[in-house]
């Protein structure tokens, strides 16, 4: 009797395998699709604008290679301390100018450099 | 025995009521997501350890030409339509720097008061 019963009363499950290929299917393809990286936006200023240099002049040229303050060869590790000297706080602009030869990277390299040390004027210059 | 398989069972619940909400938000959120369309050029942006804003406002894209593409592929012809709100510059990370200066520039000159640079954040 009572094993009649259960008999009846089966509950009747659906299969799960085909939802379990489809979850997975859309999870392979979001994975494949999306992307991690996290692009970030730098600001760049030029000159140009109503604001005026006062000061000393802070000029980094960017070679490829090395990288001169006012003229001066400076290191890329010792060019917060020399920009120092002739800043009298880092907010004060500083004028960059990519020299031939040096790309993107190059720029953005020494921009980013700056920006941790706390230099946030920072003016692109042909 | 009745009791023992009467206990089995009660331990087995519905997941089909789990299941119907699981994939009503898988559908919403396929529905509200929005793909972001690619590049209409090929561009490895530069890196930095620089931790920025993010990326808004247009997006210009710059060829190994120098020329300024919109996103929808064309090349942009009047620089004076972006004057109004911010430009977001994408440009090869082997860009000469001094195009590309030369390129924000021209942006200024055109009377975008906010340009911005794409780059990539690698964590350190």
């Amino acid at each position: 009797m009572s094993l009649q019963l259960t008999e009846v009363r089966r509950v009747r499950r659906p299969n799960l395998m085909p939802m379990i290929d489809v979850v997975f299917l859309l999870l392979i393809f979001f994975m494949l699709a999306s992307s991690f990286e996290r692009d970030v936006a730098i600001q760049v200023n030029t000159g140009g604008g109503n604001s005026t240099l006062s000061g000393p002049p802070r000029l980094i040229d960017i070679a490829p290679d090395n990288l001169r303050l006012n003229g001066h060869v400076v290191s890329f590790e010792n060019m917060a301390t020399a920009l120092d000297e002739v800043v009298s706080n880092r907010t004060d602009a500083i004028v960059l100018r990519p020299r031939d030869g040096a790309d993107l990277q190059r720029l953005v390299d020494v921009m980013s450099a700056l920006g941790e040390q706390g230099f946030s004027a920072l003016v692109l210059l042909e | 025995m009745i009791t023992l398989q009467h206990r089995r069972r009660a331990r087995r619940d519905d997941i089909v009521p789990m299941i119907n909400v699981a994939f009503l938000m898988l559908v919403f959120f396929l529905m509200s997501a929005v793909i972001a369309p690619p590049a209409p050029v090929d561009i490895a942006v530069p890196t930095t350890t620089e931790a920025s804003s993010s990326v808004d406002g247009v997006t210009l894209f710059v060829t190994s030409d120098g020329e300024l593409i919109g996103a929808n592929g064309s090349v942009v012809q009047d620089l004076n339509v972006f004057a109004d709100g911010p430009v977001t510059v994408s440009a090869d990370a082997t860009f000469p720097a001094n195009s590309f200066v030369r390129v924000v520039e021209s942006l200024r000159l055109a009377g975008v008061a906010e340009i911005h640079l794409v780059a990539r954040n690698q964590l350190n």
